[in-house]
């Protein structure tokens, strides 16, 4: 059945281009025909026109987000990206951190029994604080 | 003492570690204390003062900031007076 309609729909689009077709030329039998024989050249390029534009805008359409005119804001926001960290880097630097002494490292059993090292808290601030309980 | 204590429960094990020596006093007396004050951050034993040489400290308290990479980033001799600027310079050294 469905098969059947589409043929039937193909008949009818062939139909209206026939019909389409003669009411082009159809001017042509007129007397003005001279300057509508002069159409159909310029319909056809028009069509080759449309067709490469339609070549040309073809790729950059098919490629959608890959297009390299899109691609262009991601990978400019993608170098202002690691432009932020020298900053970073340059506001520690400023700060002194580069010029700070390194901390020396112990390790021990502490009050709670547990084994205890200074170097495992590398990665994280700490704060040591000497007290006593007098 | 209960400042540091509130630090340890707000930051241990999230951003930053607070680690207390106690030095020149003999051990029941620093757990006594300890559990006087509920201190349940580490606590190290240093009754010789050895650390504490090590690490300069001329009297106590003695606060010493080290940073993510193992530096020491401040030292602060006596008792902090404003607890927002220790708040202030951990959370500096978090954001290094």
């Amino acid at each position: 059945m469905a098969r059947l309609c589409s043929v039937i729909v193909t008949f009818a689009v062939a139909v209206a281009l026939c019909l389409a077709m003669v009411g082009c030329q159809t001017p042509t039998n007129d007397p003005g025909a001279g300057d509508a024989q002069a159409d159909p050249p310029n319909i056809e390029a028009t069509v080759s026109a449309a067709l490469r534009s339609l070549e040309e805008t073809q790729p950059a359409s098919s490629v959608g987000g890959t297009n390299p005119a899109s691609m262009s804001p991601p990978s400019a926001a993608s170098a202002a990206t690691p432009a932020l960290q020298p900053t970073a880097r340059l506001r520690s630097a400023s700060d002194g951190a580069a010029q700070r002494p390194t901390a020396p490292m112990f390790a021990g059993t502490f009050m709670d029994g547990n084994d205890y090292q200074l170097e495992d808290t590398v990665g994280t601030p700490t704060l040591l604080m000497f007290w006593a309980p007098w | 003492m209960p400042a540091v204590q509130g630090f340890h429960e707000e930051y241990h094990g999230v951003d930053a570690d607070i680690v207390g020596i106690a030095i020149s006093a003999p051990e029941p007396e620093v757990r006594a204390l300890m559990d006087k004050q509920g201190l349940t951050f580490p606590i190290a034993h240093d009754p010789d003062g050895q650390l504490a040489t090590v690490y300069g400290v001329s009297g106590v308290p003695f606060y010493i900031f080290i940073d993510k990479a193992g530096r020491v980033a401040h030292t602060i001799p006596g008792a902090p007076t404003d607890v927002n600027t220790i708040r202030g310079w951990i959370e500096d050294l978090k954001a290094e």
